[in-house]
């Protein structure tokens, strides 16, 4: 196997010429003139190709402009393009890249992270022969959170490119740089360009990722929790206000549901003034977010939509496509102004100097003083005794509702266990965790059926009387769909109680009794 | 992978110079490429500045003690691989023999290489031995670079006799015209006659030009040092012939 391609970077200032002056020393060095190109990385909000272990950059230099997907670690390209980067994975041409890179970032828009202004020069060198053996990329670049702001100069980058069957001279020119330059082995490209402009990669995650310790008091433990939560919804705010991609909101949403059920799983806990202050507010909040969202989901499941006819009636199904998307539009341009309004401003900032405020600035109750272990343990074995409970009396027959309530029960475990989770051995709660995702998924897609039913009955007959389509042709697909959609239901129904009964399985009792009732309480486990 | 051979019982016909141009242009269409340099001689090696040494020689890379994957040389060019000539090559028949199916062999030991190159090209050594029985089992297709004179309708006859002997149905001899010189009589006369009689005969002639014998010069592939010549563009036809199903732009009859 031949080495894999180096790099190097040169903290101190140092030029090209210089390094490829040092590299004469092993042969003849051959330069071609520096090409000078203006390079945006790009990555979602939430850092996909990061986590991937990629990064997606667009090139533009004077007579071309290139995408190219590489490896995070060494550079190596995995696609390449010519033009620019799209703002969604459907902007992608038919490509490999665009096949490898969908999946990737799924339904997220790509955004730029950073650009840089980079001098690239190339070199190569040669043996006796004037064979190459060995190609040196070196770039001097200086970099800016946007085209406007580069100014900030990045360490001098070396790219030490192997060639097949050529070992020997790239490893000497490896012990060169490493021994007589004093270099030292560099961090990703990605990295040290986010480093000159001050930023940090992957500094946003949806995940909560809290480290809490179950002697920890319940008022530290929820003020943690609530102000990871508050830091979500302030994250995703501008992006949801300008609807750059729908999992703003999505992420938006999610944390203002794990705080209003935060509030009620922790009754008592908080300050009776401040739950009366903040909790509407949050319901307020998630009220607003509602429709918006909902058209969203219409929207990204309408190719499902389509694909479920027969191909002869799908374009009648197009009068729908723009009735959610004008929807969706007149409901993002009101939730847009909601967003910004005075009350929002005003509750995360209140919200953010109640989390901030020294205890004794509010009465809190007693029971924040307690361990937040034990609380989380009741609270959780409640909530899976009640799940338990009341999934043994759904079935197949049951009415929507029934699974609706279900599924309620199941996320408020599901947001218990996530905010708990640290307080319990890591394997067990992620075993359990995934085991009530099965259940939540299969409950998530009965519901989010139950609700495109309705929502298509409405939308039919307020399209026909809004006069937006022909009432023959879109009415029959929508009617052909919304049979599919029940037939669908109806096997989801089917899959229910076998998923349930993993959840409710004598192991799965077992182990949750062993993590969370009383005689085994994490202060043990601890 | 397609494997291309390019072979003639004869020496002196263009064999190398066509295996490293035709592997050019496909490397320049982005397609990974290897060349396999199988004469002892060593050319296509010496035009692509590699040094004409296989670690272990033609003993340990028949006798898979040596992992061809690893002996491979990458080019100066993107995409252009070469496996190197080795002196020992010269011996390559006797190693065969000592091999089990010894004329299956070469495909036996391209076979690992298949996920990794779109065309492997092998230049052969002129002369009909077990190595080239062993090159006309590993070979997709037979490029066979004719200079028109009357000992190339013997050769070709040779050829396809020695196809149907051995029963290689499936291997496609593609001949085509070498170091044509429209200026002889001879050589226009047989360009007209032969594809009456051999209308697989592949429409791309490759001229007789100072600018071919140069490659030993430039130690490079004709597009690096005459990117507009006359016959680089003959040899971009033959591509073109050979890239594109293997002879869909056969010679029409006039």
């Amino acid at each position: 196997m031949p080495p894999d391609i180096c790099h190097f970077t040169v903290p101190q200032k140092t030029t090209a010429a210089e390094v490829f002056a040092q590299l004469e020393s092993l042969g003849k060095v051959r330069t071609e003139a520096a090409g000078n190109l203006l390079r945006t990385y790009f990555d979602t909000f939430d850092w996909r190709l990061w986590h991937h272990g990629s990064l997606l950059v667009e090139e533009r230099s004077p007579n071309r402009n290139d995408v190219c997907w590489r490896y995070l670690a060494d550079g190596r390209i995995i696609g390449q393009l010519p033009g620019a980067v799209p703002r969604f994975r459907e902007g992608f041409p038919d490509s490999p890249l665009g096949h490898g890179i969908g999946p990737i970032i799924d339904i997220r828009a790509l955004l730029p992270v950073a650009v840089t202004q980079v001098a690239r020069h190339r070199g190569k060198l040669l043996n006796r022969d004037d064979k190459i053996v060995l190609r040196i990329v070196i770039e001097e670049a200086i970099a800016g959170e946007d085209a406007e702001t580069i100014r900030f100069p990045v360490p001098l980058r070396i790219r030490l490119e192997p060639l097949k069957g050529y070992s020997k001279p790239f490893r000497k020119a490896q012990s060169l740089l490493e021994e007589i330059l004093a270099l030292p082995a560099a961090a990703s490209e990605l990295e040290t360009v986010l480093e000159a402009i001050g930023q940090k990669a992957a500094g946003y995650s949806s995940r909560l990722n809290l480290k809490l310790g179950s002697a920890m008091t319940a008022g530290a433990a929820v003020r943690i929790i609530f102000g990871r939560l508050l830091e979500t919804m302030e994250r995703n705010c501008d992006g949801a206000r300008a609807d750059i991609d729908p999992e703003f909101l999505h992420d938006f949403r999610v944390a203002v549901r794990r705080t209003r059920s935060l509030f009620s799983q922790t009754k008592g806990v908080l300050p009776e003034e401040a739950v009366q202050r903040f909790r509407p507010e949050f319901k307020w909040l998630g009220e607003i977010t509602g429709p918006t969202r909902d058209f969203d989901v219409y929207l990204l499941t309408f190719p499902a939509y389509r694909a479920c006819l027969d191909e002869a009636m799908r374009p009648d199904l197009e009068p729908l496509l723009d009735f959610l998307a004008e929807r969706q539009r007149t409901a993002h341009k009101k939730l847009a102004r909601q967003l910004g309004s005075l009350r929002c401003q005003l509750l995360f900032r209140e919200w953010r100097e109640f989390l901030e405020a020294p205890p004794a600035k509010w009465t809190w109750p007693l029971k924040a003083d307690l361990p937040i272990g034990g609380i989380a343990s009741r609270r959780i074995w409640k909530a899976c005794r009640l799940t338990w409970q009341e999934g043994m009396l759904v079935t197949p027959c049951s009415p929507p509702e029934t699974f609706h309530e279900m599924r309620i029960l199941c996320k408020k475990l599901r947001y218990l266990l996530e905010f708990f989770q640290t307080l319990y051995p890591p394997k067990e709660i992620r075993e359990l965790i995934k085991i009530l995702k099965e259940l939540q998924d299969n409950l998530g897609a009965h519901q989010d059926l139950t609700v495109q039913i309705r929502a298509l009955q409405l939308f039919a007959a307020e399209m026909q009387q809004e006069r937006k389509m022909p009432p023959g042709a879109a009415f029959i697909a929508m009617g052909a769909l919304i049979d599919h959609l029940k037939q669908r239901r109806l096997a989801l129904g089917a899959a229910f109680p076998p998923l349930f009964d993993r959840f409710a399985e004598k192991e799965s009792r077992r182990l949750c009794k062993s993590l969370f009732a009383d005689k085994n309480r994490p202060e043990e486990v601890e | 992978m397609t494997i291309v051979a390019t072979y003639n019982i004869k020496g002196g016909v263009g064999k190398t110079a066509t295996a490293v141009n035709l592997a050019w242009l496909a490397a320049g269409e982005k397609m990974p490429t290897l060349i396999w340099d199988l004469d002892p001689q060593g050319a296509t090696t010496f035009y692509l500045r590699v040094k004409p040494k296989v670690q272990g020689g033609g003993k340990g890379l028949i006798g898979g003690k040596r992992n061809l994957a690893e002996l491979i040389k990458e080019t100066d060019f993107e995409h252009l691989d070469l496996l190197p000539a080795d002196f020992s090559y010269r011996h390559l028949d006797l190693l065969l023999d000592d091999e089990k199916k010894p004329s299956r062999r070469l495909r036996k030991l391209l076979k690992p290489l298949s996920e990794r190159y779109r065309w492997i090209f092998l230049d052969c050594p002129p002369s009909i031995s077990l190595v080239s029985e062993a090159v006309f089992q590993a070979a997709d297709v037979l490029l066979v670079p004719l200079i028109p004179t009357t000992l190339s309708l013997r050769t070709l006859e040779q050829l396809t006799r020695f196809r149907s002997e051995q029963k290689l149905d499936g291997l496609n001899i593609l001949p085509f015209f070498s170091m044509v010189d429209r200026r002889k009589k001879l050589h226009r006369e047989i360009l007209t006659e032969l594809p009456r009689q051999y209308p697989d005969l592949l429409r791309a002639e490759i001229p007789f030009a100072s600018d071919i014998e140069k490659m030993g010069i430039h130690r490079a592939p004709l597009g690096v040092y005459s990117p507009g010549s006359r016959a680089l563009e003959a040899y971009r036809a033959l591509w073109r012939e050979v890239r594109s199903g293997l002879g869909p732009e056969r010679r029409q009859e006039p």
